[in-house]
């Protein structure tokens, strides 16, 4: 329902539509701005669901909100607290820095418990390709495994890789209904190490 | 992939935003035994969405993740 629809069927229930007898007393802002709005966030507060929005890069705080920067050696990251849900990840890495050609492949999204009972040594293993994201619901971090490693003869720019997150998060900001009805509706984009979109689904 | 927000969802906001235009304090906007009985619907549609997504998140899970409630 586009905004201008969602006003005519609150101004038809209010008695307030334009030629009614009487002059309107809300004005357009009031109800889809400043009610709409407050409704939302009553929506979202009693549904606890989500929208999938990869639109916004980082939260309030700067934290990424659908792109993880890897490091060599490093594998505990920050996660923001909006993201209550990871669908899916996927890695995209530089395999011919030269002529830059890029590799891009999907990761598993799992617990620490499921690592446990999936892969019992998963511990023992320090360092090479990454190819799961673990998530830790407690301290909004998220671990990738096994840690990314650098090459001796690489430069290490040239080799880090982006994880691309489709996730699900709580609408916390405030947002007019225009750019909701927009956002809403929008595909999800992923993201290449360029900030460029590579793919639509 | 599904968004998990859908347009059909928009509809449900009408009841919040009655009752919240019948709270407006005006002799001739504020209404409050309709915005109460806006609320009370409103209520009720966010209950059923809640239950229309939990089921589809149930159904259309790919893989594991986060709490989904907390």
């Amino acid at each position: 329902m586009k905004p201008s629809e969602l006003l005519h069927r609150v101004r038809k229930r209010l008695f307030d539509e334009v030629g009614s007898r009487h002059t309107q007393y809300w004005s357009d802002y009031e109800l889809l701005v400043d009610y709409g709005n407050v409704a939302l966030d009553k929506f979202f507060l009693g549904v606890r669901k989500l929208i999938i929005d990869s639109n916004t890069l980082v939260d309030l705080a700067g934290l990424p909100l659908c792109s993880v920067s890897l490091s060599a050696g490093k594998s505990v990251y920050p996660m923001s607290p909006k993201i209550i849900e990871i669908d899916a990840a996927q890695i995209t890495v530089i395999t011919d820095p030269v002529n830059q050609v890029t590799l891009v492949k999907p990761m598993a999204v799992m617990t620490v418990g499921e690592m446990d009972q999936r892969y019992r040594l998963w511990r023992s293993i320090q360092a090479g390709d990454p190819r799961v994201i673990i998530t830790d619901m407690n301290s909004d971090s998220l671990t990738v495994w096994p840690t990314p490693e650098l090459t001796d003869t690489t430069p290490a720019l040239l080799l880090t890789p982006t994880i691309s997150l489709t996730v699900r998060r709580f609408m916390l900001q405030r947002f007019d209904m225009v750019k909701s009805a927009v956002n809403m509706c929008r595909t999800i984009t992923w993201r290449s190490l360029s900030g460029k979109s590579i793919t639509k689904i | 992939m599904a968004l998990t927000f859908r347009e059909e969802y928009h509809e449900n906001l009408i009841p919040g935003i009655l009752a919240e235009a019948y709270m407006k304090d005006d002799g001739e906007t504020k209404r409050l035994d309709l915005a109460a009985a806006n609320e009370k619907k409103f209520e009720a549609k966010i209950e059923s969405a809640k239950e229309d997504l939990t089921h589809r998140m149930q159904v259309n899970r790919g893989v594991k993740s986060r709490l989904a409630f907390r």
